[in-house]
């Protein structure tokens, strides 16, 4: 397949509806014969989880609405399946609302199935048995009805443990004498065969519900024909599918909010897991005929296992999954796997190759692929924002499956590595290094041992100075002014606390002067506590000792260290010269 | 169809509600809380995190802060969104409302973790392992995890085993793996790393471990096989490619090792090791420029490596520049004094700078850390000829014949020219005079060997003095030779270092640059001697230190 193949689109584009306004998740949309007429509507469920909206069923022929219904609870899956022989053929649609499954058949409201209740607690029940009873302490079985696990109450006492105290007693009321029931909301559905695998043979409904149980349910007489746990350990499913028959041998294949893939055969009581996955599962395809189980994760990858959960190939995506579909080509003899990625484009992957992509209007959220009114192959996307988009399948298409094998071959060995070139400068310089490698290498111990020399003297000199021993952390500031001509000056220091926050104290300041040359009112003074910001001055009366005849020496210096008690390194140093004398003014 | 949407359809639906209402007496049975459960989980997957976190916050004021479920997603998004303290603190509202459920603990365990507080990670895990009805090896593995991150090797090593019993998953076989890599036993390592190709056979990552593996241990062919099966499955794993490609170079295919390098490499750009090795793969070819432009990327890339530094410096001595090759194998020899080649060649270099006395000291290095080598005895009785130490040459000489008597595995080109030397010593220690016409004679013979490297010029000079430099050439040769095995050998371990991120290696270089180097120095300038003082003794250094501090 080259790139020129892949422009001419292998879709048509039949319909888009921007202003569909649906909120329809991956497996709430079918294709089915609702009305047994062969004419294939588009079933599907608009879902509203605000409380003052209600959720429709709502039923496309062709791209026309032709019947919306309300349901009563926000819809969780859509199914449709054969309940009898009877012609002429008619499928019954249903939907799985909270713990009930709601039987369409014709359009019409047709059976309500309940999910048996689970087992509720003995303390519960016991409460509202005493509930009825008059002159019950209503606030203490309440306190009882708190000690059990929430989890394990039914919706009733959950509700009622919400509510405000003085509402509890009229709530009691509404309900007194009624057994709970402790309900499980159905959370997943698919239908199995019964007994052919002919598209038009009498299936079962699969339900998986949110405490782990899957139910098989007879389809003409609504009864439970077999219960299963999911998983030996607490897996919720939300994704079911099935392959075989279920008079047969059957698979059930189970995708479980705990990143699992757990499988039920016939008989089994228990689900076995056979894939445990590190991210989460989006959604999960059974390719029919070889029963390779695939799975979009969150990762962008695309895996495939085979029935035992031995993985057959990983593919990557080139952006986030958010839902997969089956398209099986009869004609080709194969099946595709349509890839919904975020940001509204649909890949066909043939295997982990993928052969060809097509667009949506925005991020798809749930795609069925199919025969809907007389046409083969239609595919029904309906996006994140509500757009439903209706695209035919060309039947030229063969997506070059013959000639798959090519495109596998990697294509960078051709590419030469990013080498960058030989510089001028590089060859002159090698070259100049050739000629006399000795010289270089002697001028360059050379030059280095100099360099330490100098670091080193640096280093020597940096130490017996101390000059700049300053000390980030303090942050003090030291400043000095020398007033008067000479022989007499007064130093002042200021010293000036730069910390914001906090005082320093414990400091003194040592003056280092050679006795010879000057004398200074006091060698050692103790700085008193600095409060943050401000400063201290600091007042030193030096005298110039001066012997006549000797000659004048130009100034010396008086260094100055700023220490803290208990501490050898000084906190600060300084060196202020000192001006010369000027003997001119002394004469006078 | 029609007939439906005329309005009877309505009509129908009223009395389908009311009939459900009826049947319940006027008030129906609440819902359960968990209701919407299964669309959380939905929009989480699918990456609608706005609408679920709503969703969530509406569920949850719905139950009165009491939908567990609920809480564990929001949980999950907000590690996803990387706020683990307040994902923790959502996990623990879980557990509280149900303490029963492992997995809630093991959330708390797995934030905790993320925080890198493993000793509370280890006690939220080992809780769960308690509250678990049925062996998890998801506890298994994190225990072993949090455990390596302790530093409590053998008991880490117990839980990855169990891990790796119950689970059979990837994840648990590589944490085994990669603690039985650490403890050395590469044999075991190998056995666990096949039987986690059975268990999952199309693992990349544990063909390529496995691949790496074998190599380490020397089992070539099995490394290959296993590498090539990982690139089957893969063909642009730049771990089995840089695998594939060592062994291919070191069978001296450099071709096919450079597309190897050259597919790896534009999936992994910044990889020091395949850096390294396409150098050499250049060098090899005797492409030098391209050489030491593809050492240097891997230099830049990570300038404590002492293989790049130490590459880099046979590539300078293969161009003839000895001051820049002395520079880059100084820097090798301050980073791991403990080489002998690194010291051999060094001393090569100083040697061609005809700096004989250092460049003894560094042969006695050499020998002193590979008393047994004969390539490194060889190279010092060159230097022992060379700067008129007849009698200490002819010691070396007949230690080297004990050596090569010991063991018969002395390459050939090594023993040709041993016995070179050794009729060149006898015949310089008979007649010094006719040295120069022996050497010169020597020296076209060894011009015939032919490697192309004797350069004429060196070969005038040769004739006309003393020194013989083409003569040493060809011991720098035998370096080369010797040497280029030897790195593709060390890629190995320099890919498996990459690879595995096992703090060992990283804090080795961390001991390395702190102890020798407080403040990292430019490496190319760092002499030799400094290097020499750390590992010889203190009076070698005393003459380069200035005397003047």
């Amino acid at each position: 397949m080259s790139r020129g193949d892949l422009n001419i689109s292998r879709w048509l584009e039949a319909h888009s509806d921007r202003s569909a306004g649906l909120t329809t998740f991956a497996r709430n949309v079918i294709l089915a014969d609702v009305s047994g007429d062969g004419d294939y509507k588009l079933v599907l469920t608009d879902v509203r989880i605000q409380t003052d909206k209600r959720s429709r069923l709502k039923v496309y022929k062709g791209t026309l609405l032709t019947s919306d219904q309300v349901l009563p609870d926000v819809p969780s899956s859509v199914i449709s399946f054969y309940t009898d022989d009877l012609e002429p053929r008619v499928p019954a649609v249903a939907v799985a609302c909270s713990s009930d499954l709601l039987i369409f058949k014709n359009n019409k409201p047709f059976y309500k199935f309940c999910v048996p209740p689970g087992p509720l607690t003995p303390l519960e029940e016991e409460c509202w048995k005493l509930f009825a009873e008059p002159n019950y302490d209503t606030q203490k079985l309440i306190t009882d009805l708190k000690s059990v696990n929430f989890n394990q109450l039914s919706g009733r006492s959950q509700e009622l443990l919400n509510l405000q105290p003085n509402q509890a007693q009229e709530y009691i009321q509404r309900y007194v004498g009624i057994t709970p029931i402790k309900t499980s909301p159905i959370v997943c559905m698919s239908t199995l065969n019964r007994s052919s695998q002919d598209a038009l043979a009498v299936a079962c409904p699969v339900l998986g519900t949110e405490d782990g149980i899957i139910y098989v349910l007879d389809p003409q007489i609504f009864t439970v024909l077999h219960q299963a746990n999911v998983c030996n350990v607490k897996s919720t499913p939300t994704i079911i599918k099935t392959t075989g028959m279920y008079d047969v041998e059957f698979r059930i294949v189970v995708a479980c909010r705990e990143n699992s893939i757990c499988v039920l055969r016939r008989g089994w009581l228990e689900g076995k897991p056979v894939v445990q996955l590190n991210e989460d599962i989006i959604d999960l395809l059974l390719i029919p005929g070889d029963n390779f189980i695939i799975i979009g994760t969150t990762s962008k990858m695309l895996h495939c296992y085979t029935k035992r959960g031995q993985r057959v190939w990983s593919a990557a995506t080139v952006n986030a999954i958010t839902c997969l579909c089956l398209v099986p080509l009869k004609h080709l003899s194969t099946h595709l796997i349509a890839v919904g990625l975020k940001g509204g484009s649909v890949h066909l992957y043939h295997g982990r190759q993928t052969v060809d992509y097509t667009n949506s209007p925005d991020t798809p959220s749930a795609m069925v692929f199919g025969q809907l009114g007389q046409e083969e192959h239609v595919m029904v996307i309906i996006t994140m924002g509500g757009t439903i988009n209706f695209k035919i399948l060309k039947r030229t298409a063969d997506f070059n499956l013959s000639n798959q094998d090519k495109l596998s071959v990697p294509t960078l060995q051709s590419k030469p590595l990013p080498l960058p070139k030989r510089s001028k400068l590089f060859i002159e310089q090698s070259m100049r290094e050739r000629q006399d490698p000795m010289q270089m290498h002697q001028s360059f111990q050379q030059d280095l041992v100099n360099l330490r020399l100098t670091a080193a003297r640096a280093l020597v000199q940096n130490l017996t100075e101390q000059s700049g021993a300053g000390n980030a952390e303090e942050q003090v500031k030291l400043s000095a002014q020398i007033l008067g001509l000479g022989p007499k000056f007064t130093l002042i220091l200021t010293l000036e606390n730069m910390n914001g926050d906090k005082a320093v104290s414990n400091f003194s300041v040592v003056f280092h002067a050679k006795p010879t040359i000057y004398k200074l009112s006091s060698y050692l003074s103790t700085v008193p506590l600095i409060p943050p910001g401000l400063s201290y001055k600091l007042e030193t009366k030096v005298t110039e000792v001066l012997k006549s005849g000797e000659e004048q020496l130009p100034g010396q210096a008086i260094r100055v260290f700023v220490i803290r008690k208990g501490q050898a390194h000084p906190v600060l140093a300084a060196t202020i010269n000192m001006p010369p004398t000027e003997i001119t003014t002394l004469l006078l | 169809m029609s007939c439906l949407a005329n309005g009877k359809e309505n009509v129908r639906i009223s009395a389908f509600s009311s009939l459900q209402k009826s049947s319940e007496m006027s008030w129906p049975e609440p819902n359960p809380l968990e209701k919407l459960n299964w669309l959380i989980h939905l929009q989480h997957v699918r990456g609608e995190t706005q609408q679920c976190k709503e969703l969530i916050k509406s569920e949850i004021k719905k139950s009165g802060g009491r939908n567990e479920f609920a809480y564990f997603k929001q949980g999950m998004i907000l590690r996803e969104e990387g706020k683990i303290q307040e994902a923790l603190e959502s996990f623990q509202i879980c557990m509280k409302l149900n303490p029963e459920h492992a997995d809630n603990i093991k959330e708390v365990g797995k934030c905790l973790y993320e925080m890198r507080r493993f000793r509370l990670s280890l006690e939220a895990y080992l809780e769960a392992e308690k509250v678990s009805s049925c062996p998890d090896w998801q506890i298994y593995y994190n225990i072993g995890q949090c455990l390596m991150r302790l530093g409590e090797i053998p008991k880490a090593k117990e839980y990855a085993h169990k891990a790796v019993q119950i689970g059979k998953h990837e994840n648990a076989y590589s944490l085994y793996i990669k603690i039985l890599v650490a403890e050395g036993d590469l044999r075991t390592a190998v056995a666990v790393c096949n039987a986690s190709i059975e268990s999952c056979p199309d693992s990349v990552n544990m063909l390529t471990e496995a691949g790496i593996l074998c190599l380490k241990m020397g089992q070539t062919q099995h490394a290959f096989e296993k590498l090539s099966s990982a690139l089957a499955l893969d063909p642009a794993c730049s771990k089995a490619l840089l695998g594939i490609g060592c062994i291919t170079q070191s069978h001296d295919e450099y071709d096919v090792a450079l597309t190897k390098y050259k597919v790896a490499v534009s999936y992994e750009p910044n990889s020091i090791a395949l850096w390294n090795n396409i150098g050499m793969c250049f060098h090899s070819k005797q492409k030098h420029i391209a050489a030491i432009s593809c050492l240097k990327r891997a230099l830049w890339l990570s300038p404590t490596n002492w293989r790049v530094l130490f590459n880099l410096g046979l590539v300078h001595l293969a161009t003839y520049q000895a001051a820049s090759a002395f520079n880059f194998l100084c820097a090798a020899v301050n980073l791991r004094p403990d080489v002998p080649h690194s010291f051999t060649s060094l001393g090569c270099a100083l040697f061609e700078l005809n700096d004989y006395e250092n460049a003894g000291r560094a042969f006695r290095q050499a020998q002193a850390l590979a008393p047994e080598d004969p390539l490194i005895i060889v190279n010092n009785v060159l230097c022992l000829l060379l700067s008129d130490r007849k009698q200490e040459a002819m010691e070396m000489i007949e230690k080297f014949n004990l050596v090569a008597q010991q063991d018969g595995a002395v390459a050939k080109d090594v023993a040709t020219l041993a016995e070179k030397l050794a009729a060149k010593l006898e015949d310089s220690v008979s007649s010094e005079n006719r040295t120069a016409n022996g050497i010169c004679s020597e020296h076209e013979e060894l011009n015939n060997n032919g490697d192309g490297f004797e350069n004429d010029n060196m070969a005038a000079v040769a004739a006309g003095g003393r020194i013989s430099p083409d003569l040493a050439q060809h011991t720098f040769r035998q370096v080369f030779v010797y040497y280029s095995v030897l790195d593709k050998e060390n890629d190995e371990t320099v890919s498996c270092y990459e690879v595995e991120t096992s703090s060992i290696m990283h804090s080795w270089y961390f001991k390395m640059t702190g102890t020798a180097w407080p403040t990292l120095p430019p490496l190319t300038s760092r002499p030799c001697m400094a290097g020499l003082d750390e590992v010889a003794s203190g009076n070698l250094s005393r003459e380069f230190e200035p005397d003047e501090v």
